[in-house]
Order: C-alpha cells, then sequence, then structure tokens
C-alpha cells in the first residue's frame, strides 16, 4: 500500500527506511533529469542524486509542510549540483567560446524537438554556459543569486548567460536542420 | 484647531519625493528586455522530464549511507550515556569523599570532658543537643551511629569518668533545657559498651588519637543506629526490652549488620559485538575474508552475568560463575544467481546454498548470532573507596563455550552461503578463550547492598574456526554492564 506524500515525509522524519525508499522511487528519476543537466554524464549526475538524497533525508525535518514537496527537493538537488561543479572546477571559468549562427533559429523549431533531445544538448554545453544556462533559463535564479551562487559579477552572468543561450539556440537549430535532413533522406 | 494640523502636515508630506535604490529599475529593465519566450518553451518542454533508473546501485549506497549515519548516531548516544553516568558518579564520589572530608571527628582539645567537644556535622548537631534546643512535640527521627557513641565513650573513659555520671551528666543538661524530668532514657543514646571496639584497646589511647579511630575503618563493624522517633514523655518497656514511649512513638536500636567477605554479583548489560576477520593460510579464502569484511557489520546485543564473590584483601576480591554473552553481527548482501552447483544441503541445520555470487549491498539483511556460556575468573581491584562509592576495575579470562549458533557464513569461494542454525551441527565452530577488562562504579546502597556499572571490553584470543582453510574469526565486544552487589 502506497503512503501519502504526508505520510511519506513524517516516515522519512523518523528515520523510515520503507518510507525513504518510496520518497526515492517517487523523485529519483525526475532528480536524476535535473542533476543531468549540471553533470558531464551520467555516473556524475547519479553521484548527484546520491549526495543531494542523502542532504533530503538528513534535513527532511526542516520541511515546513509549505510549498512544493518536489521544488524543495528539487532546490537541494540543484544547490547540490552547484556544490558539485564547484568542487569540480574551483572556480567559475568563463567560457568565450563564439559559435557562428550559421542556422537561424526561430521559436518553432523547439516544438519539434523532444526532451530527451534538449536534455541531450544541454549536456553537450560547455561547462561554464551549462551552469549559468541551466540556473537562468531553467530554474528561474536571478542573475544576482547566480552570482552570488558561483562568486561572479552579476555583469559576467548576464554576458555569459546571452552566450549561452546563442549557443543553444544554435545547436537547437543544428539539431532541428540534421533531424529533419535525415528525415527527408529516410523518406 | 486639528484640521489645520492635519493640512499643514499632508501639505508637508505630500511635496515629499524619494527615489528608489538603483537596484531596482535594472531589475524591471532586465525583465522588460529579456526575451524570456525561449525559456518559457525551454521549460515547458522539461518540466516533467524523467530519467528512467534501471538498477538499484544508486539507492543501496544511499541506503548504506543512512545506515552509516544511524549507526553512527547510535554510537554517539552510547558514548554520551556512558560518559553522563560516568560522570554523575564522579560527581557523587567527588561529593562523597569531600563530605567524608568534613565529617572526620577531629581530636578534642581537652582532657576535661566537660570542656570535650566533638567538631563534626553530626556532633554540632547532636541528638542530645538537637532534643534539648528544640524543646517541640514534632516528630523527627535522629540517628546516633556508632563512631560518634564510640568517640564520646572514649572520652569518658580515657579521663576515667564513671559512665553513668557522664551520660547521666549530658542527658539532665539537655533534660533542664526540655523542661522535664524524664532523663533516665536519654543516657541510652550513648551506647554502654559499642561492639566492635575492645575496650581494652581503648582504653590507653590518648584523646588525640579519637580522630583516628573514625577514619580507620578497614574492619568491617556492625553499626548500630539509635533513633528516637519522636520527643519522649514518659517511657515504658515493650516485651523484648526497648524503651517505649505512651505517645506511640519508639526508641529503637538497629544493628546494620558487618558484610562479609561473600558476595553475590548480577550483571545485566549491551554490547557492541562484533568478529575480528583475518585469514591464516592467504590460500583460497581471500575472496571470502574480503567479501565478509564488506557485509558483515558490529551490532548491539545483550549480555548477563550471576557470579560469586570473594574478598581476599580490602582492595582485591576475586570472583567466578556463569557470563551469557551475544555476538551479532549484521549481513547486508546483494545475491547474483551464479552458474554453479545447486544447493548441497548437509544436514537440517547446516548447508551450502552455492548456486549465489554474494557480494556488498543492501537488498538482503540477515543476522549473525552467536551465544557463548562463558565461565569466567575475574579479579577485581578497588582502585578508590569512599562512604559512598567505589572505584574498581576487574579483569580476568573467561572459558567462552559456543552454545548457538546461527550464522550465514560467505563460502570460500565467495559463491554461496553455509548457513549454521546449530553449533553441534557445525562443528568448525568451537570454543573461545576470552580476556575481559572492565572500569567500574559502584553505588553503596547501605553495608551491604551496591548498585553500580561497569564498562566491558572483551576479546577473544583464539578463532572460533577450528577448519585453517577456512576465514578465521574472533568475537570482541565492547559494553556498558549495570551490576548489583549483595555481600554476605
Amino acid at each position: 500500500m502506497r503512503q501519502t506524500e504526508q505520510d511519506m515525509i513524517q516516515g522519512c522524519i523518523k528515520g523510515n527506511l520503507i518510507s525513504q525508499k518510496q520518497l526515492y522511487d517517487q523523485y529519483a528519476g525526475k532528480m536524476l533529469a535535473v542533476c543531468m543537466r549540471y553533470a558531464r554524464d551520467r555516473a556524475e549526475a547519479e553521484d548527484m542524486l546520491q549526495e543531494a538524497f542523502l542532504k533530503v533525508f538528513q534535513n527532511i525535518g526542516k520541511f515546513k509542510f509549505e510549498g512544493s514537496f518536489e521544488g524543495w527537493i528539487r532546490r537541494i538537488m540543484v544547490f547540490s549540483a552547484i556544490n558539485y561543479y564547484k568542487q569540480r572546477s574551483r572556480k567559475f571559468k568563463e567560457d568565450l567560446d563564439q559559435q557562428h549562427i550559421d542556422v537561424a533559429y526561430n521559436e518553432e523549431i523547439i516544438d519539434h524537438i523532444s526532451a530527451k533531445e534538449i536534455m541531450d544538448l544541454v549536456q553537450q554545453m560547455p561547462e561554464g554556459y551549462k551552469i549559468i544556462f541551466n540556473l537562468f533559463a531553467i530554474e528561474g535564479f536571478s542573475h544576482k543569486e547566480i552570482a552570488d551562487e558561483l562568486g561572479i559579477a552579476i555583469g559576467t552572468s548576464k554576458s555569459q548567460y546571452a552566450r549561452a543561450k546563442q549557443y543553444m539556440q544554435n545547436l537547437l537549430a543544428k539539431h532541428h536542420q540534421f533531424k529533419y535532413k535525415d528525415d527527408t533522406h529516410a523518406r | 484647531m486639528q484640521d489645520n494640523f492635519e493640512q499643514h502636515i499632508r501639505e508637508k508630506l505630500l511635496g515629499i519625493s524619494e527615489w528608489p535604490t538603483e537596484a531596482i529599475w535594472p531589475k524591471i529593465e532586465e525583465e522588460l528586455s529579456e526575451d524570456k519566450m525561449f525559456e518559457h518553451a525551454l521549460n515547458q518542454k522539461i518540466e516533467s522530464y524523467s530519467v528512467n533508473i534501471s538498477n538499484e546501485k544508486i539507492w543501496n549506497n544511499l541506503s548504506k549511507e543512512l545506515q552509516k549515519k544511524h549507526k553512527k548516531r547510535m554510537l554517539i548516544w552510547f558514548i554520551c550515556i556512558v560518559s553522563g553516568v560516568s560522570a554523575s558518579m564522579f560527581g557523587l564520589l567527588y561529593q562523597s569523599s569531600e563530605s567524608s572530608f568534613k565529617s572526620t571527628v577531629k581530636p578534642v582539645s581537652s582532657n576535661k570532658y566537660s570542656n570535650a567537644t566533638i567538631q563534626s556535622p553530626t556532633s554540632s548537631e547532636s541528638p542530645l543537643l538537637k532534643l534539648a534546643e528544640k524543646n517541640e512535640p514534632v516528630k523527627q527521627k535522629l540517628s546516633i551511629e556508632n563512631d560518634i557513641a564510640t568517640s564520646v565513650l572514649q572520652v569518658y573513659k580515657q579521663n576515667k569518668i564513671d559512665n553513668a555520671v557522664f551520660t547521666r551528666t549530658i542527658a539532665e543538661t539537655s533534660a533542664k533545657q526540655m523542661n522535664t524530668t524524664e532523663t533516665t532514657h536519654l543516657s541510652t543514646l550513648v551506647s554502654q559498651e559499642p561492639r566492635g571496639v575492645n575496650p581494652s584497646n581503648t582504653s590507653n589511647n590518648s584523646i588525640d588519637s579519637i580522630g583516628s579511630i573514625t577514619d580507620t575503618k578497614e574492619k568491617p563493624v556492625d553499626k548500630e543506629i539509635h533513633t528516637i522517633e519522636e520527643l519522649p514523655l514518659t517511657t515504658k518497656k515493650d516485651s523484648i526490652g526497648n524503651l517505649v514511649y505512651t505517645n506511640g512513638t519508639k526508641y529503637s536500636k538497629q544493628t546494620d549488620k558487618k558484610a562479609g567477605n561473600w558476595s553475590v554479583i548480577v550483571g545485566l548489560g549491551f554490547s557492541y559485538t562484533g568478529m575480528q576477520l583475518f585469514s591464516n593460510t592467504n590460500d583460497g579464502n581471500l575472496t571470502a575474508l574480503a567479501v565478509r569484511k564488506q557485509i558483515e557489520k558490529p551490532a548491539f546485543d545483550w549480555n548477563a552475568s550471576i557470579l560469586m564473590a570473594y574478598k581476599i584483601t580490602n582492595k582485591w576480591r576475586i570472583a567466578a560463575g556463569l557470563n551469557i554473552s551475544n555476538f551479532k553481527q549484521q549481513i547486508n548482501c546483494d545475491k547474483e544467481t551464479a552458474k554453479g552447483p545447486t544447493v548441497h544441503q548437509q544436514n537440517a541445520n547446516a548447508y551450502l546454498f552455492v548456486n549465489d555470487t554474494i557480494f556488498n549491498g543492501n537488498r538482503y539483511s540477515v543476522e549473525n548470532k552467536y551465544t557463548f556460556n562463558e565461565i569466567p575468573i575475574w579479579f577485581n581491584y578497588t582502585i578508590k573507596e569512599s562512604e559512598k562509592i567505589a572505584l574498581d576495575i576487574q579483569f580476568g579470562y573467561s572459558l567462552g563455550l559456543l552454545y548457538t549458533v546461527n550464522a550465514f557464513l560467505v563460502d570460500q569461494s565467495g559463491v554461496g552461503f553455509l548457513i549454521a542454525n546449530k553449533a553441534s551441527s557445525f562443528p568448525r565452530l568451537n570454543t573461545a578463550h576470552f580476556l575481559n577488562l572492565a572500569p567500574g562504579m559502584a553505588f553503596k546502597l547501605n553495608n551491604q547492598n551496591e548498585l553500580g556499572f561497569q564498562l566491558n571490553c572483551k576479546t577473544a584470543i583464539n578463532s572460533i574456526v577450528s577448519e585453517n582453510k577456512w576465514v578465521q574469526q574472533r568475537p570482541y565486544a565492547i559494553g556498558l554492564e549495570l551490576r548489583y552487589r549483595r555481600k554476605f
């Protein structure tokens, strides 16, 4: 019998292993997707996930039952990923690669690309782009928050995001072009 | 008037303009200038994206970490409890030694009994004086220990004064203050001839030696406790010769029996128990050794003991009896079906599962349990002793006869479990020889009874596995035991 979310959280607060496993089963997939956006590969994402879930179980007593529990876990995942990034890179490295936009991006492109494909493209981004793109575009952090978390200037965050966005749009456009070229060839 | 005032204020305030901080406009500008369509579209796409986690590896690692934390927490609690109990016992010991120092009877300054004073809390609040001072019919219970009586008696003996005169004098003095003529019964407060003190020995003592009499208490002495339970008015003797007061109160004399050399000790405790694993041959059993080291973890279990002890000297005791000690290990493992032979059953209580490769994990959780009936020979040394508390250390040897076994032992090659459910069905497991060390503390409830605790440390000096080719194992334990001791 599955427990309600509140029972599950209460069970986790008491250290009940069954509740912890249920909570893990419920959120592991979604949270691994979060971690994969920040990680270099799946193995690293799994390490991040494990570390973050450990934090979730250790701090679950601090959850006040206000707002979304998934949002709370997600935030822990993101901060865990940021810490992971900091430990790995020590210092934020600005990526200055300027990709020539040889394929025009338009808003319709994204409708033709699946979530899995977007995830793969995010993972292909350079480190510096990836973290700022994730934090700003997906998690909804402000440049001030990003600057505080990564220890960089607000201006750096803004400029880096602008490049990252351009990079991503370029990747999406290229991917879309190749995808439909392949489909055309297939036909 | 009031309207003018409000208008005035309004005019003043309306003219004020305050600029917001500079941080606000950039935020508004950012929101306006950013093309959020892209971000919104992206978010919608990946919002509910979930990755399929096919294996249980992450959860296994996670639960292992959680269990580690749990065990660490339990260990911290255990250490806290032990430290707390130790600290409070030390505190009591310190307090007790302080108070026993203060209550030492000091040598009297004069050889005239009329001027003699016994300077101790009990003497300054002497029952006689107290009775005299508090001339009120309230129920009170006063006790004079034999030490005081002895000291007083020696004062007058040294001065060669008639006992009756001495006691009567004190009693009469008190009685005058109490405004009563009933005095004779009070004289019984001072023992005519206290037990355990040989008058011939004390007759030659100087007055100055009184203090040392109360200090020197190595020889066990029956203690007499004299009790008055209410202010006396009239007296009569009851059938056994005790003086009974007509208002229902009673003067009684109790003897706290001296403690003999024999005592019985009963203990109950819990320990963190494990197995030290090693190999004698380094030949063929290294896989099993590595796997067992990974999957077997120490766990808590209980132990109990009943011992007879004999007091050899004031500091040393020897004890023997029976001790039951349980050793438990938690086994967390995963199994993978290997292409090996099928299940081979030796007999009903020991069989081999040789078709599973065992490796570290959390999917299967079982417990190994070994129970030993121990025959111990312990020596106890009293490090420090006060009136209330004794600090001691016990050490010794015990012969551990394996009584019950419920063990899951990884096979030599790491493929399969040997499951032993009965000690006799698996002859490779045998007797253990234990070395024990246990510092402890005892709180003296009275002359005969003690309650205390000890920190048990125990390790076997031999492996309990007789087969040399198998992984060798030595049980060990560290734990806390509560003990009760009754002297005879």
